[in-house]
C-alpha cells in the first residue's frame, strides 16, 4: 500500500481472509457456436480503482460518497471482460480531523461498487485507510515536562497536533469484487478510449452508455 | 457492516510471524495470532500498547453497552455485528468502521493527555503493527470483557 503519509495503519486494506464461501470459479457459458454467451466474473477478484476526487481527514465527511472508475481492465481468464473506466462509487466510512494531543487525521474509504448499464457490480476490500503521522511523544513529553514545573504548562501538550491525511484525486488502490458477476461476453472497451460512449453488454444483451 | 471504530489487517500476516502464539494462549514474549473469524463473518481486535494514562481503562462501548475494558498492555477480540463503538472519559472518541466478512480489522487505543484525567484516543491500526507489540500483550481478562467480545475458550476453539 502506497503510504501517503508515514502511517500507522491501513485498515481495511491489510485484511486478508481466509474463508472464501461466496467465491464463485470464472465460468462462461457457451453458444451454438461454441462462444461463449457469459461469463462470471468470481467473487473476490482483485481489481485496481481510481480516485477521481479529492479526499482527506480534514475535508471529508463520514457518510460521504465519492466518484471513482476502473483503472484497469478486469480479466477472466486472460480477457478483458470490464474496461477501465467504468465508473462507480465509494464511501467515506470514517473521516476525522486530526486534534489535540497529538492524535493524527483518520481517513477509511470504501469502494461501493461499479456500475454497468443500471447494474451494480459490488466491491469491498478497498485497500485505501490512513492514519496521519500522531505527535502523541511530542505530546506527552510537552505533557510530562510540563507536569514537573507547573500544571498550566503541562496542558502545552494537549494542543500539539498530530498530522492530516490527503488522498487526491487520481490515488489507484486495490480492492476486490464482493460478489460474483454474470455478464455478456462482448469485449470489453476502453470507457477511455471510448470517450463516453463504452460498449459493454451486460447480461441482458443492453448496451451501457 | 460498519461498525464505529477500529481497523484491519490480515490475521494471516499475523500468522506468518514466527512461531505464533494462539490468542488467548500466548507465550510470553511470542507474537499473537489471532484466529480467522467464521466464515462470513469479520471480527476486530482492540490493543492498547504501554505508554501514558497507564491507570485508566480504554473502554469500548457499543451504544451504551461495554464491549471491553482494555487496560494498559492488553488486547481483546471482538465479533462485529454491532455498529456504534466508542471510548469515553473526560472526553468521547469514536471510529467507524467497514468490517467485512472473513477479516480481521485492528483497532488502538491511546491514552492522550486531558486536564483532569487522560483522553481515550482509538484508530484504525494494521495487523503489521500489532503484530509488532503484541509479544508484550495479554489479552483482556474474562471478567474485564463485556457483550461481544469474545473469551480465551471462544478463541481456543477457533483456532
Amino acid at each position: 500500500m502506497a503510504v501517503l503519509l508515514p502511517a500507522l495503519v491501513s485498515a481495511r486494506a491489510q485484511q486478508a481472509s481466509a474463508g472464501i464461501a461466496d467465491a464463485a470459479p470464472a465460468s462462461s457459458v457457451q453458444t451454438a457456436d461454441g462462444s461463449a454467451a457469459e461469463i462470471t466474473i468470481p467473487a473476490l477478484t482483485p481489481i485496481v480503482v481510481e480516485l477521481l476526487a479529492d479526499e482527506g481527514s480534514g475535508i471529508s465527511k463520514s457518510g460521504d460518497t465519492f466518484p471513482l472508475r476502473l483503472a484497469e481492465p478486469i480479466q477472466v481468464a486472460g480477457r478483458a471482460v470490464i474496461p477501465a473506466g467504468t465508473p462507480g462509487i465509494g464511501e467515506v466510512i470514517h473521516a476525522k480531523k486530526s486534534g489535540g494531543g497529538g492524535s493524527g487525521g483518520e481517513l477509511i474509504l470504501a469502494a461501493d461498487y461499479l456500475e454497468l448499464d443500471g447494474r451494480h457490480l459490488p466491491l469491498r476490500s478497498l485497500d485505501l485507510a490512513e492514519v496521519g503521522k500522531n505527535n502523541y511523544r511530542t505530546a506527552d513529553s510537552l505533557g510530562l515536562a510540563g507536569a514537573a514545573t507547573s500544571p498550566a504548562v503541562a496542558l502545552i501538550g494537549m494542543f500539539i497536533k498530530g498530522k492530516q491525511i490527503t488522498v487526491p484525486k487520481g490515488t489507484r488502490a486495490a480492492a476486490k469484487t464482493a460478489a460474483a458477476f454474470t455478464l455478456s461476453a462482448a469485449p470489453a472497451q476502453s470507457q477511455e478510449s471510448a470517450g463516453d460512449a463504452p460498449a459493454v453488454q451486460n447480461s441482458t444483451g443492453g448496451v451501457t452508455q | 457492516m460498519k461498525l464505529s471504530l477500529v481497523t484491519a489487517a490480515a490475521a494471516a500476516s499475523i500468522a506468518a510471524s514466527a512461531a505464533p502464539a494462539v490468542a488467548g494462549d500466548a507465550a510470553k514474549g511470542a507474537p499473537v495470532s489471532v484466529p480467522a473469524p467464521p466464515a462470513g463473518k469479520g471480527q476486530i481486535v482492540f490493543y492498547r500498547p504501554g505508554g501514558t494514562g497507564m491507570a485508566m481503562g480504554c473502554t469500548v462501548r457499543e451504544g451504551e453497552t461495554k464491549i471491553s475494558s482494555v487496560g494498559n498492555g492488553k488486547y481483546v477480540v471482538a465479533e462485529p455485528g454491532k455498529h456504534d463503538y466508542a471510548v469515553r472519559s473526560e472526553a468521547k472518541d469514536s471510529l467507524t468502521l467497514l468490517v467485512e466478512p472473513d477479516e480481521t480489522q485492528f483497532v488502538r487505543c491511546k491514552i492522550k493527555m486531558g486536564i483532569m484525567a487522560g483522553r481515550p484516543d482509538i484508530f484504525p491500526s494494521s495487523a503489521d503493527d500489532f503484530a509488532k507489540v503484541s509479544p508484550k500483550l495479554k489479552m483482556v481478562h474474562d471478567d474485564d470483557m463485556g457483550q461481544g467480545a469474545l473469551r480465551s475458550t471462544d478463541l481456543a476453539k477457533k483456532s
